[in-house]
C-alpha cells in the first residue's frame, strides 16, 4: 500500500511539474524584437510570423517602428531591437569602424542576384577605370 | 563621379567601386539616411548613380535606368544575412536557434508553396505579388543545408568565412588596420545546432 502511494505521488508530482512547465513557457515567452523591413532578406521571416512558427518555438516576436531618424546600424546599436537584416560584408565593416563586435551573423538569408545595383552607366565607370 | 548610397552602407559602396579598380580618390559620395532616401535623392537627379536595392531597384528599373553592377557580376559578394546582437546572442542562445528553426521550416514551406508565399508576403509588406515574385526570383535563397555548407566550409564562393576575407583583404589593401577578425562576427553555432537536430531526426 504504501509502496504504491509512493508511485502515485511520483506520477502527480511529475504531471504537476510538466503542468507548471507549460504554464511557464506560455506566460514567459521568449522575446525577439526585430526591426521589420521592405527587403527581401526578410520576406522569410514575414512568413515564420504568419504561418504561427514563431509561436510553435514560443517566441514572442515583437516589430521595432522605428521612428528615431537614425541610420539602421545605429539604430540596431542603441540596443532598441535585437534581429535585423544586414549584408555580410557591412556587418563585418561595421564592426570594424566601431571597432567593437555589435552584430554577428547568424543564419544567411540569400546570395543576391539582381535585388542590389549601382545603377546608371556602366560604359562611363568603365571609362573612369582606364 | 559622385554615388548616392545609403549611409549605413558606405564602406560597402567603395567597396563594391573598388571591383571596378578606380581609385578611391575619383568618387565621392553623397549619403543619405535611408534606402528609400537614396532613392528619393537618385529620383530628384542629385547624382548619376546610386546604389540602390529592392523593392527601390525595381522601382527604378521600371523608370528606365541603366544597371552597372548587380550582385551577379560578383556572385557571393552581396550575401544578406540576420543579424543578432552580441549581447542577446549570449543571454539567449535558445532563442536564437529557435528562430533559426523556425526559418527553415517557412523557407521549406515558400519553396513547396510559392503561390501562397507571395499571397501572405504581398498582404504584410504592402507589395504587389509580382514586385514579391520578382523579388525573391531575383535571390538565391539559402535553404538549411546551404547555410550548413556556408558556416562551415572556409573557403568556397558560397562560405560566409570566405565572403568576409574579402572584405579584410580590401581593407589590408587599402590600409585600414583592424583587430577585428572577420571570423569573429560570424555566430555559427545555432545553424550548426539546428543541422545537427534535423540530421538526428532523418536517422531516428
Amino acid at each position: 500500500m504504501l509502496y504504491i502511494s509512493i508511485v502515485i505521488s511520483i506520477i502527480l508530482s511529475a504531471i504537476l511539474i510538466l503542468i507548471s512547465n507549460s504554464y511557464e513557457s506560455s506566460d514567459n515567452p521568449k522575446i525577439i524584437r526585430f526591426y521589420k523591413k521592405a527587403w527581401p532578406g526578410y520576406m522569410v521571416t514575414v512568413l515564420v510570423d504568419k504561418l504561427g512558427y514563431f509561436r510553435d518555438e514560443g517566441i514572442e516576436k515583437i516589430y521595432i517602428n522605428r521612428e528615431d531618424g537614425l541610420d539602421d546600424y545605429s539604430s540596431f546599436e542603441s540596443g532598441i531591437y535585437d534581429a535585423s537584416p544586414a549584408v555580410a560584408s557591412d556587418v563585418y565593416l561595421r564592426s570594424v569602424e566601431q571597432n567593437k563586435i555589435n552584430a554577428k551573423i547568424a543564419l544567411i538569408t540569400k546570395v543576391s542576384n539582381n535585388a542590389d545595383a549601382i545603377v546608371k552607366t556602366r560604359m562611363f565607370l568603365q571609362q573612369a577605370a582606364k | 563621379m559622385m554615388i548616392i548610397a545609403t549611409k549605413e552602407f558606405r564602406l560597402l559602396t567603395s567597396y563594391i567601386v573598388s571591383m571596378f579598380n578606380i581609385s578611391s580618390s575619383s568618387v565621392k559620395y553623397m549619403y543619405s539616411q535611408s534606402d528609400k532616401a537614396a532613392y528619393d535623392d537618385f529620383v530628384a537627379g542629385r547624382s548619376k548613380y546610386a546604389l540602390l536595392y529592392e523593392p527601390y531597384l525595381s522601382y527604378a528599373i521600371d523608370n528606365g535606368v541603366e544597371i552597372v553592377f548587380t550582385g551577379t557580376d560578383y556572385r557571393g559578394l552581396i550575401m544578406d544575412v540576420i543579424v543578432f546582437s552580441s549581447s542577446y546572442i549570449k543571454s539567449n542562445g535558445e532563442s536564437v536557434s529557435g528562430y533559426i528553426r523556425a526559418y527553415f521550416k517557412a523557407v521549406k514551406y515558400l519553396q513547396a508553396n510559392k503561390k501562397e508565399s507571395y499571397e501572405i508576403i504581398s498582404r504584410e509588406m504592402g507589395e504587389s505579388q509580382d514586385v514579391v515574385k520578382k523579388q525573391i526570383e531575383g535571390m538565391a535563397m539559402f535553404d538549411l543545408s546551404d547555410n550548413s555548407n556556408s558556416f562551415s566550409s572556409p573557403s568556397g564562393m558560397f562560405s560566409v568565412y570566405s565572403n568576409l576575407k574579402l572584405v579584410h583583404d580590401y581593407l589590408i589593401k587599402n590600409n585600414i588596420e583592424t583587430k577585428i577578425q572577420s571570423e569573429d562576427v560570424v555566430y555559427g553555432s545555432g545553424v550548426k545546432e539546428v543541422m545537427r537536430m534535423e540530421l538526428g531526426n532523418l536517422n531516428f
